[in-house]
């Protein structure tokens, strides 16, 4: 059957329960053993800041990673030119609370912000 | 006190404990919260004040009982036997942190984070990276040996290609991601079998990462 031709541009923020560098991005098992995370759209990638709130259902908040040695900000970026979700993200922290059928609460854990370019061939790289 | 001018350019291969991607990379804790590591350089182009130091090969095996920067960790530097005693001096000056800016190069953090640095070792080291394809070793007969290939996706068997920028990284701007494999006799005895790897093309001076 032909397939509907579709296309979505965009910048995305995602956050889930691993540690910051998720380990599911690198094929190794997700931090706590089960993966819990969320996608928003609307953010800032280059200074890592993402806020998203969909009331009653996910209020949620993005920012750069600090270093537990020094305090600072720290930039950190994975690159996939064979990703299924981004080419590039900028790693940072999220933490957020949802309610409804997928109920959570994350609290400093792995944030990815990056800009989102998919068709149903898979991420335009 | 000046500092003598050094540089090395060349590719680097690491391997630790950590599962793939290593979570400290990103400023979290280790994987089973302590680190164990290996790393190998092969010098392409470098020197030391007057000293050359183009082609000849450093590694190191290394291990904390926490995170690194938590400290009390113990370092054996490994320098290539080909090295004159000018050359010796000059890479072990360049590996224990001296002539560089406090957290200015990984050797250094990794220096001051150690309570114990072993006597340096003279030994032969094969070397030999192909960041295409992510395969590499590093070895010192009868002390380390470090084997890195493609992270593989679990689902599809497939070669999974993932590079890591660090900005202000004190060790490398970019570095493919791979899976590696590490037995170690020495004096830090190492085990690990499919974890975290890095290849890196390193260039770095007493004042960091050149960027």
């Amino acid at each position: 059957m032909a397939r509907i031709d579709w296309l979505i541009v965009g910048k995305s923020f995602g956050n889930c329960n691993c540690d910051y560098g998720c380990p599911c991005q690198f094929e190794s098992l997700p931090t706590h053993g089960a993966c819990r995370g969320f996608e928003v759209f609307e953010i800032d990638i280059e200074a890592r800041k993402a806020t998203a709130s969909i009331p009653g259902v996910l209020e949620t908040e993005g920012r750069p990673i600090k270093s537990p040695a020094t305090g600072q900000d720290h930039w950190v970026r994975i690159d996939m030119p064979g990703g299924i979700e981004f080419d590039i993200a900028e790693i940072g922290s999220g933490s957020a609370t949802t309610k409804g059928a997928i109920a959570f609460t994350l609290k400093d854990s792995y944030g990815q912000f990056n800009r989102l370019r998919h068709h149903g061939g898979g991420v335009i790289h | 006190m000046a500092h003598t001018d050094w540089m090395i350019r060349g590719p680097e291969i690491a391997s630790c404990n950590c599962s793939y991607g290593c979570p400290c990379q990103f400023n979290a804790l280790p994987t089973d919260g302590t680190c164990r590591a290996a790393v190998g350089i092969q010098i392409e182009k470098g020197h030391y004040g007057k000293v050359k130091l183009d082609g000849l090969r450093l590694a190191a095996t290394a291990a904390w009982p926490g995170p690194i920067h938590m400290g009390h960790g113990e370092i054996q530097p490994i320098v290539d036997e080909r090295a004159t005693p000018e050359q010796r001096e000059a890479l072990l000056k360049i590996m224990s942190g001296q002539d560089t800016e406090p957290g200015a190069t990984f050797f250094q953090v990794f220096v001051s984070m150690c309570d114990t640095v072993h006597p340096p070792m003279f030994k032969k080291i094969d070397f030999n990276a192909d960041m295409k394809s992510c395969v590499g070793h590093v070895s010192v007969p009868g002390v380390v040996e470090v084997k890195t290939e493609a992270i593989r996706n679990p689902v599809t068997g497939k070669p999974h290609h993932a590079k890591v920028s660090l900005r202000q990284g004190f060790e490398y701007t970019e570095a493919e991601y791979a899976s590696g494999t590490i037995k170690s006799a020495g004096p830090i005895a190492l085990n690990t079998v499919g974890k975290h790897a890095h290849m890196a093309m390193l260039h770095m001076t007493g004042q960091g990462v050149v960027r």
